[in-house]
Order: structure tokens, then C-alpha cells, then sequence
């Protein structure tokens, strides 16, 4: 598939494991390592809501939520050279990656400017 | 009040050194909360790769044991109950202290220094490698 423009308008999706592990905290706050990123990896994947739905974010498992953020957010507020780029899958068209130097902080940064999918089967 | 937990054997195999293992014991004297929390670093050694469909590692051997002793002799033995643990995507492991809007990550890691983090509210504070000074200081910090 060819790449598409990511503009600022859109929106990310990210899957949150709930089981085990369980990536939210007993308070029911979500951790940050939801936006780790891989010591080897380029980025840090994510689906591009306009080319996916919520089924195929989860992957259809109820065992993971969905977090959404702006492509606008990424790079004007939490900026540092953080960007978002379609990176498309043979098995995944809408696959895309949040690229740059995500320290510790800026996957808090990610975390709190998220919110989350809430989205029945 | 501490609850001796002398059921919790585990022999876990370091897979980076052959030749060695760890068993925990009747030695240690966990509170139930950390107890539950040294159970459930153990069966993270049971997940398998790509456990959170992105690609994540399966979580080191070396980072479970080193998290385990952490609680058992440097947080429990202080009085501290563990607020969270987690593997992370690169196979190393979290275990996250809180008080009030403060929280302290310890990663343990076979690759990389092992470090510790603060963030109050969510929003991080400091980082820095682990090591007793660390430790003690960002212990301090936690309780002000």
C-alpha cells in the first residue's frame, strides 16, 4: 500500500495489554511503558485511526484497550523531534510509527495527552 | 505486619550465566503485598514473546531475578509495599513504588543499567542509574 500524509488533524491508536501482564495500575492509571519503545525499533507502532476501526486496533481481543492521540499534539506540544509516520504492513495498511528519541519523559508526555477508546464489540 | 511466606521457592534459571540459579526460600520474610508482587514477577517468566502483540521480548531471566532480590532485600527489608510490576517491552522488568502523587519505576535490565525514575502527578521528574546512592535518594524524595 502507498503511504499516506499523516496531517495534524489525525488521530493514533495504541493497544494496552489488561491481562497478563497488566499494563493498567491498581489505581487504574495506565503505565507509561504502554509508549515504550523498543531498544531496536524505529518507532513506536501505532494504527492510524483513519485506516483502521477499533475491531482492528484491538485486533478483536477484549483483553487490550486503545489509546488515541493527535498527530498534532506529537509534534507541536510534545515537539523534541517527535513525529508520526505511516508505515504500512502487508497485514496492517494502517500501521504507522512515532518516531524520535522517546526518553522516559516523553512517554509520559505521550501517556498523558492520551485518552482512551471506549468502544463495545 | 510482615507475614513469613515459606512457600515461595522459585528456581529460576539464569540463562546468561549456565551454571547458576536462584532459590528463594524460608529466608524471606515478605509482607503479603510484596509477596503477591515477587509471585507475579515470577510467572512473567512464563510469557512468551510478542506477549503484547507489538513485538515485545520475553522477559529476561536476569531482570526477574535482579527484581525479585530488589524487593525482597533492598524494598521490603525498608518497609516499602510495591505499588506495580510489569515487564516491558524489551523483556526487562518494572517494579514501581507510590506516595501520594509520587511514584519511583526500578528497571531491571540484562542489557542495559538498571535505573530508576520519578514523576509526580505523571509527569516525570529525574532519571538516573540505579545504584545505593540513587536508591537512597530517591527514596527520600518519595517520602517528602
Amino acid at each position: 500500500m502507498k503511504s499516506v500524509d499523516i496531517l495534524d488533524s489525525d488521530f493514533i491508536l495504541r493497544r494496552v495489554p489488561t491481562y497478563l501482564p497488566n499494563y493498567i495500575k491498581p489505581d487504574g492509571t495506565i503505565s507509561s511503558r504502554a509508549y515504550q519503545k523498543k531498544r531496536d525499533e524505529d518507532g513506536v507502532s501505532v494504527d492510524l485511526e483513519k485506516l483502521s476501526s477499533f475491531a482492528k486496533a484491538t485486533l478483536g481481543d477484549k483483553r487490550f484497550r486503545l489509546l488515541k492521540l493527535n498527530a498534532g499534539v506529537i509534534r507541536h506540544d510534545i515537539n523534541d523531534g517527535l513525529n508520526t509516520v505511516h508505515n504500512p504492513l502487508p497485514e496492517n495498511d494502517a500501521h504507522s510509527l512515532i518516531i524520535g528519541h522517546i526518553t522516559e519523559s516523553k512517554q509520559k508526555q505521550l501517556l498523558k495527552n492520551s485518552v482512551e477508546v471506549i468502544t463495545s464489540f | 505486619m510482615n507475614t513469613s511466606v515459606d512457600n515461595i521457592t522459585f528456581n529460576i534459571s539464569d540463562n546468561t550465566i549456565p551454571t547458576t540459579s536462584t532459590t528463594y526460600g524460608v529466608e524471606a520474610d515478605l509482607s503479603p503485598i510484596n509477596a503477591s508482587h515477587v509471585y507475579s514477577i515470577y510467572s512473567y517468566s512464563n510469557l512468551q514473546e510478542n506477549w503484547d502483540s507489538y513485538g515485545a521480548k520475553k522477559p529476561n531471566n536476569s531482570a526477574i531475578i535482579k527484581a525479585i532480590n530488589f524487593i525482597i532485600t533492598e524494598l521490603n527489608a525498608r518497609g516499602y509495599e510495591v505499588f506495580y510490576t510489569a515487564p516491558t517491552a524489551d523483556g526487562d522488568i518494572l517494579v514501581e513504588l507510590n506516595h501520594k502523587n509520587d511514584n519511583l519505576e526500578f528497571i531491571f535490565s540484562r542489557e542495559v543499567e538498571d535505573k530508576v525514575i520519578g514523576s509526580c502527578d505523571g509527569n516525570f521528574h529525574a532519571e538516573e542509574a540505579l545504584n545505593e546512592t540513587t536508591l537512597h535518594s530517591y527514596l527520600k524524595w518519595l517520602k517528602q
